[in-house]
C-alpha cells in the first residue's frame, strides 16, 4: 500500500477525519488478508456478483476492423450491472468486519449509488446514499432501484449538484456518524488509503482478464483500453499488467468541445495540480483553484479529477491517455451493438469508440482487450433520447399521459 | 467584562461585496476583536450548510482570490486587533503556498488557517510559515490521539484553532467537562475555540480556558438575510450582541 504515486495522493483531510480514516487503514491491515474475510467474500464474488465475468473475442468487429484481434472483458455481466458492485461488496463487507451498522455513498451516475444499495441490503447494513439534484432528475431510473434496495437517497443541493458535491456531502455525513458509519467511497480517488482499498477490489477485473487471455490465446495481451472518469474500472484492469509489456490506453469523455465546461479531459493539458476532496491530483479548475464544470454525454465520466495513481501513471508515460467526444461514443455504442450483441454502458463506449480507431492501426497478430465496464440498460433515456427521439417522445407522452389518467 | 476574545468569522464577499463591509463593520462596532475571514471555494468539506451556501454566492457573483486583499485592508481599517485568513489547500496551491504566506504577512495577516492541511500532509505549510511574522494555525479536535497531539506540539504552533466537536460547522456544540478535559490538552498554545458557538453563555463557559470563541455560521446565517448593506448591518448586529456581554 502506498500514502503517494509520486507527488500525488496524500490524505489532505481535516483533523476531524484523521481517526476514522486511521480506522480504515487498519482494518485494511488486519481484516483484509484474513481467510475469514477471504472465504466470505469468494463465496460472494462467484454466487452473488457472478464472478468470474466472461472474456468475450469480438470476431466480427475484429473483421470489419482488420487490425488487432479484440476481445471484450465483459463486467456489466456482474449484477447491478457493471464493475461497481465489485467495491462496493467489499467495502460493506469489510464495514460489517469492522462492526459498523451502516454505510454511506456518493454517486453520480447512481451506478456506485445502485451497487452499494444492494450490497447493504445483501448483508444486512442500512445504507444512505448522497445524490446531486441535478444527477437525480437525469438518473431517476437509478435513483429508483437504490430505494427498492431500501436505501434513503439524498438530494445534494450545494454547488454543481452533481458527483464531486455528492461527494462532500458524503464526507461532512462521515464525519459526523463515523463511530456507527463506513463511507463506501465508489472510485480510485480521495484520500488515502481509499485510492488503494478501491484499487484492492477493482484488481480482480485485471486478474481474470490476464487468466482468460492466456487460456484462450495462449498469451499477453498486447493493448488494454479502458474508459477513465475517477478510474477504478481503468485502474482495477490495468494494474495487474503494470509490469508486462503490454500497452495500457485509458479514453476520457471528450464531450462536445475543447473549452471549459464541455469536457471532462483531467490529462492531455487540461487538468491542473490540485488538492481537492483529500488527494492531490490532477483537476479541471479554474486560475484561482475553483472546481471547473464539465461535460460528458455519460454521467460516470462527468467529474473534474481523476484517481491519484492514475494520475502518475500518466505522467509517468506508463499509461497512454486519449479522449472520445460524445458524438464518436453513441456510434461506437451503436456499432457494438449491431456487430456483437453488446449493449454497453456509454461509460465504456468510450473505450470502445478508441479501440475503433486504435485496432486497423495495429498488426492482425495484435491481441486488444477492451473492458467493457457496464452495460447499457442504465442509458436507455439518453441513448433513446438521442437516436430514437420522435418514438421516444411519444412513448414517454403516452406513459406520462397513461399515469396521470390513473393518479385521477 | 468578558475575559475571553471573540473572533468572528466571514465569508469574504457574502452577502455582497458592500454586504460584506457592512457585516465587518457590524462586528467591530459591537466590540469584536478578531475577524477571520474565509476565502470561498468551490469544495469546503469542512463547512456546514450556512458556510458552503455563502461561499457559492460569493463565487457566483464573481469573487476572485485577489478580492481578499481589498477585505484585508478594510479590516484593517475597522481597526480589528487581529486579522486570520482561513481557507483550503487547494486554494493556497494554486496561489504558491510560499507567495501566499509571504504575500499574506505582508498584508499584515496575523493568522492563516487551510483545514485541509493536516500536520503530516501540508507540503510543508507550517514549517514555510514559521519564517514569516504571521501564526499558521493548526486544527485540534477532541478525538486526537495522544500520538497526534504530541505530532501538534512538535510543531510549537503559537496559535491553534480548537474545533469543539466532531462534525462540520453551525450546528450547536454543548459546552462541558469533555471540552474542558480537551482544551486542558492545548493549555501550552493560543487557543481559538469554535463550531457551533452562537451565545455569550457558550462564551463564559470557555473564558479563561480559551484566549478567543470563534463565532461563525451564527452569523453568516444573519448576513444571509438581506442583501442591502444597511439590512446586513442590522441583522449581524443583532446577531453578535446574543454573544457579546
Amino acid at each position: 500500500m502506498g500514502k503517494y504515486f509520486g507527488p500525488y495522493g496524500g490524505q489532505f483531510v481535516g483533523e476531524v477525519l484523521k481517526g476514522a480514516l486511521a480506522e480504515l487503514e487498519e482494518a485494511m491491515q488486519n481484516i483484509l488478508p484474513s481467510a475469514a474475510f477471504q472465504d466470505s467474500f469468494r463465496r460472494l464474488q462467484e454466487t452473488y456478483i457472478g464472478r468470474p465475468t466472461p472474456l468475450c473475442r469480438a470476431d466480427n468487429l475484429s473483421e470489419d476492423l482488420g487490425g488487432a484481434q479484440v476481445y471484450f472483458k465483459l463486467e456489466g455481466q456482474a449484477q447491478t450491472g457493471a464493475h461497481k458492485i465489485n467495491n462496493a461488496l467489499g467495502q460493506v463487507l469489510l464495514a460489517k468486519c469492522m462492526g459498523k451498522t451502516r454505510v454511506i455513498a456518493e454517486t453520480g451516475a447512481g451506478q456506485h449509488g445502485v451497487a452499494t444499495a444492494a450490497a447493504a441490503a445483501r448483508l444486512g447494513l442500512s445504507c444512505d446514499i448522497f445524490m446531486g439534484t441535478v444527477d437525480i432528475r437525469r438518473q431517476q431510473p437509478n435513483v429508483f432501484l437504490m430505494k427498492q434496495y431500501g436505501a434513503a437517497v439524498h438530494p445534494v443541493e450545494d454547488g454543481s449538484r452533481t458527483l464531486k458535491d455528492a461527494v462532500n456531502a458524503a464526507l461532512k455525513n462521515w464525519v459526523e456518524e463515523s463511530s456507527t458509519t463506513h463511507y463506501v467511497l465508489g472510485s480510485a480517488l480521495g484520500p488515502y488509503p481509499y485510492p488503494d482499498l478501491v484499487k484492492h477490489f477493482q484488481q480482480v477485473i485485471g486478474r481474470e482478464t490476464r487468466q482468460q487471455v492466456l487460456h484462450d490465446a495462449g498469451r499477453l495481451p498486447d493493448m488494454l483500453v479502458a474508459c477513465c472518469g475517477g478510474g477504478s474500472n481503468a485502474i482495477g484492469f490495468f494494474s495487474p499488467f503494470l509490469d508486462d509489456p503490454v500497452a495500457l490506453i485509458a479514453v476520457e469523455a471528450g464531450g462536445y468541445g475543447n473549452r471549459p465546461g464541455e469536457h471532462a479531459v483531467r490529462m492531455e493539458g487540461g487538468g491542473m495540480p490540485g488538492i481537492i476532496e483529500g488527494y492531490h491530483s490532477l483537476f479541471l479548475q479554474t486560475e484561482d483553484g475553483q472546481t471547473s464544470a464539465t461535460h460528458s454525454i455519460s454521467a460516470g465520466l462527468d467529474y473534474p479529477g481523476i484517481g491519484p495513481e492514475l494520475a502518475y501513471l500518466g505522467s509517468t508515460g506508463r499509461i497512454t491517455f486519449t479522449r472520445a467526444g460524445d458524438r464518436e461514443v453513441l456510434d461506437a455504442y451503436g456499432i457494438l451493438a449491431r456487430r456483437e450483441g453488446l449493449i454497453c454502458a456509454l461509460e465504456s463506449a468510450h473505450a470502445v469508440a478508441a479501440a475503433l480507431k486504435i485496432a486497423p492501426t495495429l498488426g492482425r497478430e495484435a491481441l486488444m482487450v477492451v473492458n467493457l465496464s457496464g452495460r447499457g440498460d442504465k442509458d436507455l433515456f439518453i441513448t433513446a433520447g438521442e437516436l430514437y427521439r420522435d418514438a421516444w417522445r411519444e412513448f414517454l407522452q403516452q406513459e406520462a399521459g397513461r399515469l396521470a389518467d390513473e393518479t385521477h | 467584562m468578558r475575559r475571553i476574545k471573540i473572533m468572528a468569522h466571514l465569508v469574504a464577499g457574502f452577502p455582497s461585496p458592500e454586504g460584506w463591509k457592512a457585516a465587518a463593520a457590524a462586528l467591530r462596532n459591537a466590540g469584536v476583536e478578531i475577524l477571520e475571514i474565509q476565502i470561498p471555494f468551490s469544495d469546503p468539506t469542512a463547512d456546514g450548510p450556512d458556510i458552503t451556501a455563502a461561499s457559492e454566492a460569493s463565487l457566483r457573483q464573481g469573487f476572485r482570490v485577489r478580492d481578499i486583499f481589498s477585505c484585508i485592508a478594510f479590516g484593517r481599517e475597522l481597526g480589528f486587533e487581529e486579522i486570520h485568513v482561513m481557507t483550503y489547500a487547494n486554494i493556497v496551491h494554486r496561489y504558491g503556498m510560499e507567495q501566499y504566506i509571504r504575500d499574506m504577512a505582508d498584508s499584515k495577516v496575523t493568522g492563516l488557517i487551510v483545514p485541509d492541511y493536516p500536520i503530516e500532509d501540508d507540503h510543508g505549510f507550517y514549517r514555510t510559515a514559521a519564517g514569516y511574522p504571521l501564526a499558521a494555525m493548526p486544527v485540534a479536535v477532541p478525538t486526537m490521539n495522544s500520538t497526534r497531539l504530541r505530532m501538534l506540539a512538535d510543531l510549537k504552533p503559537v496559535c491553534v484553532y480548537a474545533a469543539l466537536r466532531q462534525g462540520v460547522t453551525g450546528r450547536k456544540t454543548e459546552i462541558d467537562g469533555e471540552t474542558f478535559g480537551f482544551l486542558e490538552k492545548l493549555s501550552e498554545m493560543r487557543v481559538y475555540a469554535g463550531f457551533g458557538i452562537s451565545h455569550r453563555d457558550q462564551l463564559k463557559a470557555l473564558e479563561s480556558r480559551a484566549y478567543a470563541a470563534v463565532i461563525g455560521s451564527h452569523i453568516t446565517r444573519a448576513a444571509s438575510r438581506s442583501s442591502s448593506p444597511e439590512e446586513v448591518y442590522r441583522e449581524v448586529d443583532a446577531a453578535i450582541h446574543q454573544c457579546v456581554y
